[in-house]
């Protein structure tokens, strides 16, 4: 085993027989993020080290060993994401009616909610950003959410990328990015409204 | 004729279906004004609808935040197994490469 190598500034870089056990975690949590997976975060976690190997000479240490991984993984995640995007166009009838199942479909009401649908009134939302639990239930909401429309909501959202350049990197067009962000919100205001908001209005309520 | 006419309602009396698909795509970039404005004025009456829109707001903040705190919210970690498996390919790749 050697213990890595010095760089021409005297920062040192961790040997790649340890790769896995100081940045595995935090590049699978990334991926996992990001895909919703567990098999394929692992997958790019491993192909992240392997290609890093190859060109482990080109790192000078203009960043930290973590960051520049973390854009091999980037590389790595957006390839996946360009792939699936082209399948799932294939696949999915994007212009089906996406908010037909929390709006009536016919009749008088054609295109207002369900009345078991609506959105409630979410009580001091803001308090919930400092509630552990909530953090998991959004993230548990994010893993529930269609895939396909995780995907690139994530990317909206959680990385704040412009709409624009999604579609650049994906390859897709910018109306069939909207409407996967629109259901993609629909699906998250729906789980988070039902796991959170209205669970945590029914335990205050037995509480007081 | 047909088609147009009922362009031009979804327009001007847009349903909560079209205002909750607008108000999405508004946080993407600015509806064109007139568009905007008969989406207004189905907010003013519809009390879902801008509940709806407070949800959305609520939930880009959140997934802002979510992002930028992601490693210290949560704890995913690989699994044993996984964590040997990609050290084998590791050490593997090494030695092919030397």
């Amino acid at each position: 085993m050697n213990d890595g190598r010095v760089l021409e500034d005297g920062e040192r870089v961790i040997s790649p027989d340890r790769w896995v056990d100081c940045y595995g975690d935090y590049l699978y949590q990334y991926a996992l993020a990001r895909v919703r997976e567990r098999a394929v975060a692992e997958d790019l976690v491993q192909d992240t080290f392997l290609a890093a190997l190859k060109s482990r000479d080109r790192f000078r240490g203009q960043s930290s060993e973590r960051t520049w991984l973390v854009g091999i993984l980037r590389h790595k995640l957006f390839d996946y994401l360009r792939r699936k995007a082209r399948e799932v166009l294939q696949e999915m009838d994007l212009h089906q009616d996406e908010g037909s199942r929390r709006m009536h479909s016919s009749g008088f009401s054609k295109g207002c909610w369900i009345k078991e649908e609506v959105p409630n009134d979410w009580v001091s939302p803001a308090d919930s950003l400092c509630e552990k639990e909530f953090w998991m239930v959004l993230d548990e909401c994010c893993s529930k959410m269609p895939r396909a429309f995780a995907r690139v909501f994530l990317l909206r959202e959680m990385d704040g990328m412009e709409s624009r350049d999604i579609c650049e990197t994906l390859k897709i067009s910018q109306s069939n990015l909207w409407v996967m962000l629109h259901r993609a919100r629909l699906a998250l205001q729906r789980c988070l409204q039902s796991n959170w908001f209205t669970a945590r209005a029914r335990e205050k309520k037995s509480h007081s | 004729m047909k088609r147009r006419l009922s362009e031009i309602k979804k327009l001007v009396s847009p349903t909560c279906e079209d205002v909750v698909r607008s108000l999405s795509r508004h946080q993407e970039e600015p509806l064109p004004i007139v568009r905007q404005f008969f989406m207004r004025v189905h907010l003013v009456l519809c009390g879902f609808c801008r509940r709806y829109k407070v949800h959305l707001r609520f939930i880009r903040r959140a997934m802002g935040e979510y992002g930028g705190r992601l490693h210290e919210l949560l704890r995913h970690r690989l699994s044993e197994q996984v964590r040997m498996r990609i050290k084998r390919r590791i050490e593997e790749e090494q030695r092919r490469l030397e």
